[in-house]
């Protein structure tokens, strides 16, 4: 039965998503986080970026198949302090999602400019009964497991979903997309994402654009890119 | 002319004077120079098992906030 309703969600959502348009602004906050913080070297930043991350404020704008995520413009204002924030936060600058082509693109920021990375894999999220009301919404749990590696270890972590049925979008913060309704929450190791207001409209669309720059994989890009900062 | 010069000097040694006092409490605050201070903090990024590409951006925006709090002290 579980699974005729989530089939019957996702054929809904099919339908659905293709006329709708809108705009999700999302809340981060940086939880503490005890590697970072046991590091001297990046404890008085990661400190500062938790200051920063409460001015913090990402939206997310989808078009039919597309979304594109990136930090809001307002927060342009305070500039580099929050750059901080964001980088910490592991998205500084703007993720694209094909829902159809099964296509992530990380747009270009200040360490690896006119580079767009192009995220490998589909997500293969494990949808769980457990729920909760956020904002008013009925939410449902579904987590995802993430390989992150680089030169010298490969750690696995789990990042967390809370996803609305009764928003049937199927995108998400940072590129996060692929399940039966509207990303609400989202945790990703010490990052917490929550939508702080939901505007949906069918009478403007949105523009959006493949984010400018060469695109290569996150792979090459690893093996292509000397550590710079590496001793 | 010995005038001009004198001041020139004294403005130099001045500013340079300053320069000092505000690298010496970027030094106590933050351990290091900035670049040391970004090297350090891609090093521990990677250690803590963040990716290449997060660990290489925490480290530019780490430079650039130190030296932005270098100039502006």
């Amino acid at each position: 039965m579980k699974y005729i309703q989530i089939c019957l969600c996702f054929f809904y959502l099919n339908i659905y998503s293709q006329n709708v348009q809108g705009k999700i602004i999302y809340n981060v906050v940086l939880a503490e986080d005890k590697l970072i913080l046991e590091n001297k070297t990046l404890k008085p930043y990661y400190e500062k970026a938790i200051k920063l991350s409460e001015k913090l404020k990402y939206e997310l704008i989808f078009n039919g198949q597309e979304s594109l995520f990136r930090p809001t413009k307002s927060m342009d204002i305070d500039g580099e302090d929050l750059g901080l924030a964001k980088v910490f936060a592991d998205c500084d600058g703007e993720v694209y999602v094909n829902s159809k082509k099964d296509l992530v693109l990380y747009g270009d920021n200040d360490a690896r400019k006119g580079i767009v990375l192009k995220k490998e894999g589909i997500l293969k999220w494990n949808i769980l009964s457990d729920k909760k009301v956020i904002m008013g919404y009925e939410c449902y749990k579904a987590t995802v497991k993430i390989i992150v590696e680089n030169h010298l270890k490969k750690t696995e972590h789990q990042v967390i979903a809370w996803y609305c049925p009764e928003i049937p979008i199927s995108f998400g913060p940072k590129g996060y997309y692929g399940l039966p309704g509207l990303i609400i929450e989202l945790v990703e190791r010490n990052v917490a994402f929550g939508v702080k207001s939901i505007n949906l409209k069918n009478d403007f669309e949105f523009n959006i654009k493949v984010p400018d720059g060469e695109i290569i994989s996150e792979k090459e890009y690893n093996k292509k890119s000397k550590p710079s900062f590496s001793n | 002319m010995k005038i001009k010069t004198l001041s020139v000097l004294f403005v130099f040694l001045f500013m340079s004077t300053n320069l000092l006092a505000a690298k010496n409490t970027l030094n106590m605050k933050y351990g290091g120079s900035c670049l040391e201070v970004a090297i350090a903090a891609y090093d521990a990024s990677i250690e803590i098992g963040l990716s290449h590409e997060q660990a290489e951006t925490i480290a530019f925006k780490t430079l650039r906030f130190c030296y932005d709090h270098y100039f502006n002290q």
